[in-house]
């Protein structure tokens, strides 16, 4: 009996786990280059930042902090998204300075930004799956109140 | 009743191993790529980017900022574009039609100059800018296909169509479209069909 109990527990954690995780996962790594420096991680399974925007209550989500130019520019970036899963690994930006070394590539399914500064080091890793229905998500959330891009004259 | 426990257990780490796999790439793009590579001599910054066309081609449709709609962009009142109060838009559309040479050439007193002439295909601008002693303070070379040119005019009388440009660029061989030096700093833009740059 308890067994049983424990086999489907296995396997419940199993596929809740593959159910979250099916999207990737968002990694944050900060790491301060100094004694004592802060050091932040983060994992999150990636498929579970469309459904929080989807379903935040409204006057929890502050779409008046989203400057319009953003706002704008959600469908194109969720289209680009889109675009850059389907592509083949590369590298978008590299910069590289006797202070620091910035690199800004597509890997897999993420997209992946790399920092190494004299001050810290950052690693964020985005899958471009979550990412684009994180921002279709957010472009269907935004109240329709937004003011015209262009007047005619 | 174990056999089938086992097979349970297998198939849920499948399933597992099957959803948690990152997002394979769905398909090969084989089109061309646009670089932008500039190096400062000085504190030795480099800065290099690669931007596949296609990904151009995706996003402008959706892009809708200001004077930059449907990869068209409004030039009457908010994008002018001068070379010391030469109308190259107006250029643009003469050399269009014409046949190859030179055709804006300006001088000034200290050797500035610019030249806008048609070649082989190609809309070249050539800029040479110096102090007053005369040296060379920087260099600009252009160089756009006539058929990106022709691509950029093809909207309405007030507009550039960038992704028409786009698109007759990824259409074109492999070629270099902007050089400039000052003598700190080396920019060049060009196309090719790597995604990578050296």
């Amino acid at each position: 009996m308890f067994g049983k109990i424990l086999m489907g527990a296995a396997y419940t954690t199993l596929i809740g786990g593959a159910v979250l995780f099916h999207e990737g996962a968002i990694t944050v790594n900060v790491q301060e280059k100094k004694p004592d420096g802060h050091h932040v991680f983060v994992l999150a399974p990636a498929a579970v930042v469309p459904w929080a925007i989807a379903l935040a209550p409204e006057e929890h989500v502050r779409f008046e902090h989203i400057p319009p130019e953003a706002r704008e520019a959600l469908p194109a970036l969720a289209a680009a998204a889109d675009k850059l899963a389907e592509m083949p690994d590369f590298v978008l930006v590299e910069v590289d300075s006797p202070r620091e070394h910035v690199k800004v590539e597509k890997r897999g399914g993420s997209l992946i930004v790399n920092v190494d500064s004299d001050k810290e080091k950052v690693y964020v890793s985005v899958p471009l799956r979550a990412a684009r229905h994180t921002l279709e998500n957010l472009a269907a959330r935004l109240p329709q109140r937004i003011e015209p891009v262009m007047a005619t004259p | 009743m174990k056999t089938h426990r086992v097979l349970a257990t297998l198939a849920a780490l499948a399933l597992f191993a099957v959803m948690a796999a990152p997002a394979a790439a769905q398909s090969e793009t084989t089109g061309k790529w646009l670089h932008v590579r500039v190096v400062e001599s000085g504190d030795g910054e480099s800065v290099r980017v690669n931007v596949p066309l296609a990904l151009a081609e995706a996003i402008l449709p959706s892009l809708k900022i200001k004077h930059l709609q449907n990869g068209k962009v409004k030039i009457e009142d908010h994008v002018r574009v001068h070379m010391e109060d030469v109308d190259l838009r107006a250029i643009l559309d003469a050399v269009k039609t014409a046949e190859d040479g030179e055709y804006v050439t300006v001088e000034s007193k200290n050797k500035d100059n610019v030249r806008v002439a048609k070649r082989g295909g190609y809309l070249l601008v050539e800029v040479r800018d110096h102090d007053k002693d005369g040296k060379q303070r920087e260099k600009v070379d252009v160089k756009v296909p006539m058929t990106v040119v022709e691509a950029l005019l093809s909207g309405g009388k007030d507009e550039l169509d960038i992704l028409a440009a786009i698109r007759a660029l990824s259409r074109h061989g492999d070629t270099e479209l902007v050089s400039v030096e000052d003598g700190k700093t080396t920019v060049r833009v060009w196309i090719d069909s790597k995604n990578v740059t050296e």
